[in-house]
This record gives structure tokens, C-alpha cells and sequence, in this order.
């Protein structure tokens, strides 16, 4: 096995505002869309207020990881910012300077190089990819991936707009608002560290998730199909984990825990399903972060591996399988093992 | 082992009276490439997009997937997991690191191609208004390039990165989508404001010459080696406040002419000047810098081998 980096660091920021799907479901008064919380496990999402957006979510989850890292700003030699939005003084989308040059300059990072990286909602571990491979070379020592996802404004459209729960905007609704981050450093020799592997891209299926400005209202509006995209993962992904987990001399049922992209509970389940009827063997546990957060786009990774770290259900020596499913459509698998990271959350108490 | 360039094409508006979007025109410049390098698009491994306006300010799928579907690069490649880690197949995926994301971009390929996971490489970038007449300020020409990147023989191609920024002139340039009355009308819009400092210009080649000192100090090499200058072709003034500053002369290429700013593709339009006109191929020592928001500057030294 070819080592590479680890994770050494984790960090997140989860607005405080909570915004239930009944509540949402009563705003729009349509009965139809009383199973959608069944279908989806999301009974809540978490909402920016009070000056928050994209910018102070990734800054804040910033400071968050750094809190916990061995390393201080100063040491951080690249930052990579992954957000699709880039809210940036409340509605105000920003282009340019990049927000990773913003952000940046907010934590002090003064030693740090940094660009934005936008991969849909693949976009922090399209970072972890870029950063493994920077560290890999030895062209830098540490690196920090963050993302700040403020898009609860397409679900304020969409709540707006549905009518039937055939609409294309019906997956605004599962979104919520998170920060991110996570320092990536070379892993000690003799160590296992990440394994990145078969990062695609399938432009035959781009058009099933598009997101573009919503000229009416502020912010952006969001197309799905989601039905379609979810068909296409499942039956596109099978050959892509099969290949990472023979590189990596591993069988589905050695992954102690799958990590997928979180959109919703029965897209989740019946992916894992398939994979179970096609590798013959399943994985032994999947984690699902939807219940309290919804879809955090980009985050919802190092969302999901940050709740299950602090409450203490990984343990030493477990192995996780981060699942990349994103618009675009990008197929990705990251194979680590869970390492001394585990002894600084049980050291937090 | 280094990256070189293979090709560069770009694709400039058909008419201009009629606008093309940014996909459309940085799709025709990849296809261009691929055509004059003799380059099937499915052998590409990794497309990166690096520009900054783009058609209706999509934000998802990345502007590199669009145009890897226009350029017919839709099925993935038998899988040869030997050489690619896995199914074969082109990984793309969008960079923004404003006027200097050319360069980051073949950084990142420079990287990519180094740690062992790719062989071929395409970087693309194209800017266009949004909207048309939806936004304030902005000036940059609608402009697309694309750069086809291989390995190279350690020594060879680009041997040296460097980026710096320059936070105290964080505000000297910028832009962003606000939520705002336009024009008068008596609904509020979504509106791409671009803020540029009178001075930005003069800041960008200040901090170009500081960044610039550096890479010739810590490459320990003499800037007078330098055969030909590939500089960002915005802001205006800011090639000719270079040339003057060091006395280059027709060394630094300047594309810009009277066809107005161009902004993440201007490096790209300088290259295939030199390129088309010979200087490129016959120069030994390339400077690429680039300038941009932040103030961000990003050079890189190119070797070139003599070709035949």
C-alpha cells in the first residue's frame, strides 16, 4: 500500500438556527409532501442567521480544526477553499479575490498558498485529492481543505415554487447550511494513511444536477433529477469501489464503515443495498447524518466523520470508505484508517 | 520528470456582435487543441477549468465537466488500473484563482503528472459577461484558451512555481453578484458588480517586481537569461509598465493590442502569439507571470528543448 497523507485534524461549524421539516412542510401546505421526511430522514436542517454565510461558516470551521491541530496557522502551507457557494457579507456572492485568499487572511495563514477548488458538492474531497497529491510529492508539508456551504436560499425558493413532488426543485429542500475543514500532513512511515483513488468525472449524466443564479430572487436556483442521478451512481459506481478496494487488497465486508455522500436516508439504503447484491458481502455499517443537518453539499463528509469522532463511535483502527457521488457527475472512493485522531476527541472530554 | 506544453489554441468570438458563452468558446479552444496536437479527448486525464465568468454564473456541475461532454470525452476509457490508479477515464474539476488560475492550473497538473497518476493533461479557461448588460464594471474580452500538457524529461518544461499574495491590496480589485436595484427598474436583481482600483494596475507590476525578485533569488538564476516574457495581458498598462520597468523590450508579448482586456486567458493569448510567431519554440528560458485579485502573482520558469 502506498502511503500518503492522513487526516490530522477535523473541524466544523453548524449555524445555531434550526429550521424543521414540518414547519417547512406547513409553510407549503401541499399534503404530498408529508412523505418527504420519510423518504428523506431529515427532519431538520440547520439555517445561517444573525450575519452568517459561506465566508464566516468556513472561517469558523477553520479555527475550529485549528483548535485542535498540532499545527498553528502560521505552519498551514496551502488551504484549498471547496465551497459551491461563496456568500461573502450576507447575500453577496464573491468572485474574486478567491474566498480562500479571504479566508486566509481571516485565520492569518500567512505562509499559506491558496486557490478555491469547486467540484459540486464533491469539491472537499476533489481538495483532499489535490492536497494528498502536493503532499505526496513533498511539495508541501500541510494543508488545509475547508468549505463553507450557505444554500438554505434554494430551499426558501423551492418552498416557494413546488407544487407536486415530481418537481425538479424537490432536492432544494434537503439542503442545509455547514462549515468544514480539515488539515491534511504527510503520514508517518510504517503508518497507514489515505488512499485516494478513481476520482471521474461522467459528463454524460452533468445535466441531471445543475445549480445556476436565480435571476428572480437572491441566490441561486437549483435543477434535479434526482431519481435519474441517483440510478446513474448506483449502477456507474459498482466498477469504481470495486477497483479501489482491490488496489487497497480489500473486500467490501473489511470496511468497518461507509461514508457516503448525504442526500437522503432511502437513496443511501438502497445504494448500499445494491452494492450488497452486487459485491455479495455488504459493509459493516453506513453512516447517515441526515436526521439533524440534511444535505450540506460539500461538507458532508467531514460533517458526518466529525460527529461520528465525537461521539466515540469509531474506534482505533477501523476502516472507513468515503463515497464521492456528485453533480457532474463524479465518482471518487477515499479508503483510510482511523488513527491516533480518535484519542484527541477522548482526550476533549 | 516536469510537464510541458504540447499546443495551445484559442477561440475568440465568431462576430462580435453576437455573444458567445463562455462554455461554447472554451469548448471550441479545447477542441482546436485537441485537433492541431492530433489528440483524441478521451486520452486526457485530468481537465481543468480556471476561469471566472461564466454563462449564467453556474455553480454546479463544474464548468470542466460541460465542456469535457461538448468536447465528446464521454465515455470513460477501458479500465487500466497499471497506469491510472484505477478505471481510467478524465477526472475534471474547476479552479478559480482569479487572472493567476492559468498558472495554478498547471501547477496542479505539474503535480499531478509528478505524483504518477496522469499522463496527458488540459487545462482550459474562457471569460464572458454572465448576463449581457447585467453587470457594472465589467471590462474583460470575451477570450478562450486551451493548453495541452505531457510529461517532459526532468529538466525540461516547467521546472519552477512560485505564488505569493499581497493581502494589503485585498480590496484593489474586485467582484461579486449582489442583490440590487439596476438601472432604476423597481425590482431588485441579481447584479455582477466588478470594483477595480485606479491604481490596481501600478500595484499589480509592484508586487509582480517583489514576487519576481524572489523566484530569480531563490532559483539562483539571472534575470538577463530570460529569453521571452509570458505576462498576464490585464490589467491595462500593466505589460507595458513591466517592459518599461526592465527594459525588455519585444522580449515580453503583448497580445492585448486594441482587443481590449483579457482576463484568466490572457497568458494563454501571449503564448500562442509566440507560439504561432516562432519566438516561443526558439527561446531556451520562458518567464510566465501572472498577476491577479488579491494581489495575487504566480510566475513559473519554462525550459524549453530545442525542437526540431
Amino acid at each position: 500500500m502506498k502511503t500518503c497523507s492522513r487526516f490530522e485534524s477535523i473541524g466544523v461549524k453548524i449555524p445555531e438556527k434550526r429550521l424543521p421539516t414540518h414547519e417547512m412542510i406547513k409553510k407549503l401546505n401541499r399534503s404530498a409532501i408529508n412523505k418527504f421526511e420519510l423518504l428523506t430522514g431529515i427532519k431538520e436542517r440547520r439555517i445561517c442567521s444573525g450575519g452568517e454565510d459561506s465566508f464566516t461558516l468556513a472561517r469558523d470551521a477553520a479555527v475550529h480544526c485549528l483548535s485542535r491541530s498540532r499545527y498553528s496557522v502560521e505552519d498551514l502551507d496551502m488551504i484549498l477553499c471547496c465551497s459551491i457557494s461563496k456568500f461573502n457579507g450576507g447575500a453577496s456572492y464573491q468572485y474574486e479575490p478567491p474566498l480562500s485568499l479571504s479566508i486566509k487572511n481571516a485565520i492569518g495563514a500567512v505562509h499559506a498558498v491558496n486557490f478555491d477548488v469547486t467540484n459540486a458538492c464533491a469539491g472537499m474531497l476533489t481538495g483532499v485529492c489535490i492536497a494528498d497529491r502536493f503532499i505526496q510529492r513533498g511539495t508541501i508539508r500541510s494543508c488545509m481543505v475547508v468549505s463553507g456551504e450557505f444554500i438554505t436560499s434554494l430551499c426558501d425558493h423551492a418552498s416557494r415554487s413546488i407544487r407536486t413532488l415530481l418537481s425538479s426543485e424537490l432536492a432544494s429542500l434537503t439542503v442545509g447550511d455547514a462549515g468544514a475543514a480539515v488539515i491534511l500532513e504527510r503520514a508517518v512511515e510504517g503508518h497507514e494513511g489515505i488512499h485516494v483513488s478513481n476520482f471521474t468525472t461522467l459528463p454524460r449524466y452533468n445535466h441531471l444536477c445543475t445549480a445556476k443564479l436565480n435571476r428572480k430572487f437572491p441566490g441561486f436556483i437549483m435543477k434535479t433529477k434526482a431519481r435519474q442521478i441517483h440510478r446513474a451512481w448506483i449502477s456507474e459506481s459498482v466498477d469504481y469501489v470495486k477497483i479501489a478496494l482491490e488496489k487497497n487488497g480489500l473486500s467490501l465486508d473489511q470496511v468497518d464503515y461507509i461514508i457516503p455522500h448525504q442526500t437522503s436516508r432511502s437513496a443511501i439504503v438502497d445504494g448500499i443495498q445494491h452494492y450488497a447484491s452486487t459485491f455479495g458481502v455488504k459493509p459493516k455499517k453506513t453512516v447517515i447524518n441526515l436526521k439533524e443537518y440534511g444535505n450540506t453539499a460539500s461538507t458532508t463528509h467531514f460533517l458526518a466523520l466529525n460527529r461520528f469522532l465525537e461521539e466515540k463511535r469509531f474506534k482505533r483502527g477501523d476502516r472507513l470508505m468515503m463515497l464521492c457521488s456528485a453533480s457532474g457527475l463524479i465518482i471518487g472512493v477515499v479508503l483510510f484508517v482511523v488513527d491516533e485522531i480518535v484519542e484527541r476527541y477522548e482526550r476533549e472530554d | 520528470m516536469s510537464v510541458k506544453i504540447d499546443r495551445v489554441a484559442v477561440a475568440r468570438p465568431w462576430v462580435n456582435l453576437i455573444p458567445e458563452g463562455s462554455i461554447r468558446q472554451t469548448s471550441r479552444a479545447a477542441k482546436r487543441c485537441l485537433r492541431k496536437a492530433g489528440v483524441e479527448a478521451v486520452t486526457l486525464d485530468l481537465l481543468i477549468h480556471v476561469g471566472v465568468y461564466r454563462d449564467e454564473h453556474i455553480v454546479e456541475p463544474a464548468i470542466a465537466s460541460l465542456i469535457q461532454r461538448k468536447i465528446r470525452n464521454t465515455f470513460p476509457r477501458k479500465c487500466n488500473s497499471e497506469i491510472l490508479d484505477g478505471c481510467g477515464g478524465t477526472f475534471s474539476f474547476d479552479v478559480n484563482n482569479g487572472g493567476c488560475g492559468l498558472l495554478t492550473g498547471i501547477w496542479l497538473v505539474d503535480d499531478f503528472l509528478q505524483s504518477g497518476g496522469i499522463r496527458k493533461a488540459m487545462v482550459v479557461t474562457g471569460d464572458a459577461e454572465p448576463y449581457s448588460k447585467q453587470s457594472e464594471g465589467f471590462g474583460f474580452a470575451r477570450a478562450a484558451v486551451a493548453i495541452l500538457l505531457s510529461e517532459a524529461e526532468e529538466g525540461w518544461g516547467f521546472v519552477k512555481f512560485q505564488t505569493d499574495t499581497f493581502p494589503e491590496y485585498l480590496d484593489a480589485f474586485e467582484s461579486r453578484i449582489s442583490w440590487t436595484s439596476w438601472k432604476n427598474k423597481k425590482k431588485d436583481r441579481n447584479v455582477l458588480v466588478v470594483n477595480s482600483k485606479e491604481e490596481y494596475a501600478d500595484l499589480c507590476a509592484e508586487c509582480a517586481t517583489k514576487s519576481m525578485r524572489r523566484f530569480f533569488s531563490e532559483a539562483d538564476f539571472n534575470p538577463s537569461d530570460i529569453d521571452l516574457i509570458i505576462p498576464s495581458q490585464s490589467p491595462a498598462g500593466f505589460v507595458s509598465s513591466l517592459r518599461s520597468q526592465y527594459n525588455w523590450g519585444d522580449k515580453i508579448i503583448d497580445a492585448g493590442e486594441n482587443r481590449g482586456q483579457f482576463h484568466t486567458a490572457g497568458p494563454g493569448i501571449a503564448l500562442e502569439k509566440s507560439w504561432n510567431d516562432g519566438r516561443f519554440n526558439k527561446a531556451h528560458h520562458v518567464l510566465f507571470i501572472s498577476v491577479g485579485s488579491g494581489i495575487t502573482t504566480a510566475l513559473a520558469l519554462y525550459r524549453n528543448g530545442l525542437r526540431p
